[in-house]
């Protein structure tokens, strides 16, 4: 699949010289008829832009990043190091090609492994949380040049997919489940490809129900139409302000389209088998939203608690490894076993055929044994997990030394180590989205990369992990 | 090219446009090198939005400038009509002069409601209250609206706005990407800026208390100026740089300084900021010298994981040329030809400007951190850069632009730039009298907000008779609209409503007022506030940008959120419903009280005759339940959530 790209603007000429560059200007081409899709035209080609021409895998519909803030400890789990310090009911065992695994702390994700691939060399570019944490949503360093107008991977797998939204697609493509704090945004996109945020309940979406009942919202819509003409049809105020009114029409689609809501409730046996929490709750509705089609593309969910500094194995404390574990393991197996058993959008497929679901926090903990407060600190090697969207399960990528300490082989040939921007290569092109692309749009005028240097294979996708 | 009185922003935009006009004769400017820099966000917490918005409109202004320069003038032809206006200073000299200058018509002034409001948010960051606005229209006398200013610079919620003001200038947040000052960090300079508003401390006296603050963050909230640069994936250099770039960004409007914390401006800047591309790596270093000697003693608190840092000055030192490592390119002597080979070190050295030749240096003796802090709040461009940052705050969009990119080779009409360059603020002599006038009246935030809001120019209307042009926004020609920020329709919603909010904060007390809050990040994101606060995007002062844009998300908290639909409840006690019904007021008073209380402006004949028929023509709702609409239809009016 190949992106088709704007001719480069000419020799000589500046960021500014292409036809349609603000987002203003965006916006006003999407000025005509706003009822089900957010665009009319494809806005990847109404913006200029230059790229390497790469050809995207294109192997994934859907992308679900199961993002775990905190930093998880990797040697406890996905990179596994038996010590003295590892606790008996871990249970640690074999699995397929010598993979070691804590099949006691994660028993139900060990019964999906061949499902899974394993990457073990992961290095993080920086050890503070915030900073480490945008730097995987945003794929590039926060305080550099292009940190402060950077959309999330999100946004921009949303501004991509755009084009291929069809009537029936109401739902913004970017979603986030159970957000923690420092969600990255739509950097300097519009605010169409924000990440639309929503706490699941039982009931539904809370936001596309109105408190009051849906007679008494009729009854208050048509007083705010009455009321509100004036100013929702002409522009006395600015065009701004008038495109406020196209929002809430897509607002009242939303409300006025009882399926869609449909998609975020769920059942107590659904919750119960993901373990009961807003975390599984969420991977529940990822699932089900995603099954149901209408728009949402990206979910991204997160589950925090994993900063384990002290008391890491201690079932006494508030957050240990075994509460967050627990969390994860019914939620992300179920999650897995769901979308296997769901039909895909392509017949024969599955629907994990078509979702790519990346698993990562922002760093990993320190190896060996623990702390002086019995927790593992911060730490650069960490490992990520990748699954469906044409991942080959069952493998493991890259290794660690003995400790964890010191990555031995990145996996990829002319690498020593993997970075956040080559997991964001991965999803980008997973998604069949050229992860070379620079932009010439952005604010700065600086040009704008999904990937920066990934023009340059300074950072690719890993390949390795489709087999 | 004829010359006019004002410039655009960025003139590759209008040899951008006179090349897809045709006039293909001019050469291009040079192409700026997109390689890796680090440019600041400071002091421009809505940055992307405004740069874009600017690009558009200085997109279209160059269009039709360049049309005005052919044989057939297409743009700015409009017919001077109707000025309704009395020049109240010399901010409606400047800014009438140049319309009719290039004759374009200025809006008519706002009604008196459309100024109250206005004026209210803007100062105060609320709306006001039916009572005001009822006395305030009854108000016969001339010289009212300038009495109100005076009323709303001297109020309670002026300090919060204002306090708000400097928080998100200096990007006031507990837990930032890198620096993190704490709960109780950032309490402390939130108080050190409630209390500088509150006793109208000088904005130079700010400046100097912060550039050269000491003492502990947690208790001297001048000192977390400092601690907020702490860079802690690197090397000492890069909190000197990060410090540099901040002080260059906020207290002088010095963005372009920032490119050169990595490359000379040389071959990068070329074409954006013609001073910028003059600026050598040396010489931002030279700034970062200043800050050589500043020490950050981590001391723990008590609680685990968070400390506050003891701020102080080293007796020696300076910056050093020592480190290839860090979120900069390589700071060695031999990373550039230019600098003298086995150069170890920089000392302090102010940069050299065309408003300010000799640059400067600390004196014999003198402490660097107080020796920048004498040289910055000394530079003419202080006094520009503050007066450009309030103006945009007034009038939503700056003189320059933007605003923390200054390009000081293009300030001065007397001495213009070379080639297809231009003057870059769009009333060069504007911006001059009010830095003059907001330095002679001891930089007191009151006095020069009163100037701008006193001023027939900022009370022009928000709706243009006749057809608007892109064209004339660098005029000003009308005011601009822009959604309310999120604490701004926040405390809007309870003050309507008159249900208050009571907002918790971490290491702190419980406000009243979202506009009040010391941080984006209180309350959490999973709160019913934070969540609303959130989607109204209020940027989280670090990566995120704030935004004024509007969103689907917000759209459905307008339409179903617990904080619009709980506080229009009739059985609310106190609730604005509630005292009509409870009085059992007439449907004509209930309709002409909502819209007082809820837009700040009676209803036009028109919606007090659709109001009040609401309440026969609803089968089924009784009195109290049409009244319940009619507020939720209120807040959900775009008049509602827009400042205009």
């Amino acid at each position: 699949m190949k992106i088709l790209l704007p001719t480069l603007p000419p020799p000589g000429s500046t960021p500014f010289n292409g036809p349609e560059l603000s987002r203003r200007g965006f916006l006003e081409l999407s000025a005509g008829g706003l009822v089900a899709s957010w665009f009319l035209g494809s806005p990847a080609a109404a913006w200029a832009a230059s790229s390497a021409q790469v050809t995207p895998r294109g192997s994934a519909r859907n992308a679900i990043f199961i993002f775990l803030p905190g930093a998880p400890s990797q040697v406890d789990t996905w990179d596994l190091k038996e010590g003295s310090w590892t606790p008996p009911d871990f249970q640690p065992a074999s699995f397929g090609g010598g993979l070691r695994f804590p099949a006691g702390l994660l028993p139900n994700i060990a019964e999906h492994l061949p499902k899974v691939a394993i990457l073990r060399s992961v290095r993080a570019s920086a050890l503070v949380h915030g900073l480490s944490q945008t730097w995987l949503q945003i794929a590039r360093n926060p305080t550099g040049a292009t940190g402060s107008e950077a959309p999330s991977l999100g946004s921009i797998a949303a501004l991509e997919l755009d084009p291929q939204r069809g009537p029936s697609d109401v739902l913004p493509s970017f979603l986030s489940l159970n957000t923690q704090a420092g969600l990255s945004g739509a950097g300097y996109f519009p605010s169409t490809f924000s990440p639309f945020v929503v706490q699941p309940t039982a009931t539904g979406l809370p936001s596309l129900t109105h408190p009051d009942g849906a007679a008494r919202f009729q009854t208050r819509w048509n007083d705010l139409a009455g009321l509100d003409a004036a100013l929702r049809t002409g522009q006395p105020l600015g065009k701004d302000a008038s495109d406020a009114a196209a929002f809430y029409n897509q607002a009242k689609v939303l409300m006025d389209s009882p399926e869609v809501n449909g998609l975020f409730a769920y059942s107590a046996s659904d919750s119960a088998r993901y373990g009961n929490s807003s975390f599984g709750n969420s991977c529940l509705v990822a699932k089900q939203v995603l099954a149901g089609g209408r728009g949402a593309r990206f979910v991204m969910v997160s589950v925090g608690g994993w900063d384990m500094h002290s008391g890491i194995y201690d079932k006494a404390a508030g957050t240990n490894l075994y509460t967050q574990a627990g969390q994860l393991d019914p939620a992300l197996s179920n999650l897995l076993a769901d979308l296997e058993a769901a039909p895909g959008k392509t017949p024969g497929k599955t629907l994990l055929d078509e979702t790519l679901v990346v698993v990562a926090g922002e760093f990993g903990r320190t190896v060996g044994a623990l702390n002086g407060q019995n927790g593992r600190d911060h730490f650069a090697i960490n490992s990520a997990l990748f699954a469906g969207g044409g991942v080959k399960g069952g493998q493991v990528i890259g290794a660690t030394d003995a400790s964890g300490g010191a990555i031995t082989d990145s996996g990829v040939a002319g690498r020593t180590e993997l970075r956040a921007e080559d997991i964001a290569c991965t999803i980008y092109s997973a998604l069949g989205i050229d992860w070379t692309i620079e932009r010439h749009d952005d604010p700065l005028g600086r040009g704008f990369e999904y990937v920066p240097n990934a023009k340059d294979g300074v950072y690719a996708p890993i390949d390795r992990l489709f087999g | 090219m004829s010359r006019l009185p004002f410039s655009i922003v960025a003139e590759v935009v209008l040899l951008g446009a006179l090349l897809a006009a045709g006039n293909a004769t001019a050469d291009p400017p040079p192409v700026p090198v997109p390689d890796c820099a680090f440019v600041p966000s400071h002091a421009d917490p809505d940055g992307r939005a405004r740069r874009a918005f600017v690009s558009r409109v200085t997109r279209a202004f160059a269009a039709s400038h360049a049309a005005s320069t052919g044989a057939a003038s297409a743009g700015l032809t409009g017919v001077v009509s109707h000025v309704r206006r009395v020049l109240v200073n010399y901010v409606d000299e400047e800014i009438f002069g140049a319309m009719d200058a290039a004759k374009v018509a200025a809006a008519p002034p706002s009604p008196d409601a459309e100024f109250l409001r206005r004026a209210s948010l803007d100062l105060t960051g609320r709306i006001p209250d039916a009572a005001t606005v009822t006395a305030f229209l009854a108000d016969p006398s001339s010289d009212k609206r300038s009495r109100m200013v005076d009323t709303l610079l001297a109020s309670n919620a002026f300090v919060d706005r204002w306090t708000f003001y400097y928080d998100e200038m200096f990007q006031n947040t507990a837990f930032a990407s890198s620096g993190r000052i704490f709960p109780a960090g950032r309490n402390a300079w939130h108080a050190y800026f409630q209390d500088a508003v509150r006793s109208r401390k000088p904005w130079d006296t700010m400046a100097k208390e912060l550039i050269a603050a000491t003492g502990d963050t947690m208790s001297a909230g001048a000192a977390d100026f400092l601690a907020r640069g702490i860079q802690t994936n690197g090397p000492g250099q890069d909190t000197l740089d990060n410090l540099a770039a901040s002080t260059g960004a906020i207290f002088l409007g010095e963005g372009a300084v920032f490119c050169t914390s990595c490359h000379n401006g040389g071959g990068h800047l070329d074409s954006i900021n013609l001073w910028g591309s003059t600026v050598r790596r040396q010489d931002f270093w030279g700034i970062s010298a200043f800050y050589s000697r500043l020490t950050l003693n981590r001391t723990p608190t008590g609680q685990p994981n968070v400390y506050s840092y003891a701020v102080s000055d080293r007796a020696n030192g300076n910056y050093l040329l020592n480190t290839t490592t860090g979120n900069k390119t390589d700071r060695t002597s031999a990373y550039y030809t230019t600098i003298p080979a086995g150069l170890a070190s920089i000392n302090p050295a102010y940069l050299k400007t065309p408003a300010n030749p000799s640059g400067g240096a600390p004196a014999n003796g003198e402490t660097f951190r107080p020796a920048l802090a004498r040289l910055v709040t000394s530079d003419p461009q202080f006094a520009r850069a503050a007066v450009n940052y309030l103006w945009r705050e007034l009038f939503k969009l700056g003189i320059v632009e933007p605003a923390d990119s200054f390009d000081l080779y293009r300030q001065d009409p007397a001495t213009p730039p070379p080639g297809s360059w231009t003057i870059q603020p769009t009333h060069p002599n504007l911006l001059a009298r009010l830095a003059q006038d907001y330095a002679a009246h001891g930089y007191d935030l009151r006095y020069i907000l009163g100037v701008m809001a006193k001023s027939s120019a900022y009370q022009l209307s928000s709706s243009y008779d006749g057809a608007w042009d892109e064209a004339y926004t660098p005029y000003f020609a009308r005011h601009f609209a822009r959604r309310m920020s999120a604490e701004e329709t926040f405390d809007a919603i309870t003050k309507a409503t008159n249900v208050p909010a009571s907002i918790p904060v971490s290491s702190g007390s419980n406000v009243a007022w979202a506009m009040q809050l010391p941080d984006v990040q209180e309350p959490g994101a999973r709160s019913v506030i934070g969540n609303f606060l959130n989607a109204f995007l209020r940027g989280d002062r670090d990566g995120d940008s704030r935004s004024n844009e509007f969103s689907i998300s917000q759209a459905l908290l307008l339409l179903n959120d617990t904080t619009v639909t709980s506080r229009i409840k009739s059985g609310t006690s106190g609730s604005s419903v509630n005292k009509l019904i409870t009085a059992n007021a007439a449907s004509a008073q209930i309709v002409t009280s909502l819209y007082l209380a809820t837009l700040s402006r009676n209803p036009s004949a028109a919606e007090l005759a659709e109001g009040v028929a609401l309440f026969t023509s609803t089968p089924g709702e009784s009195k109290a339940q049409v009244a319940e609409d009619l507020q939720y239809a209120l807040l959900n009016k775009i008049d509602f959530f827009y400042n205009y």
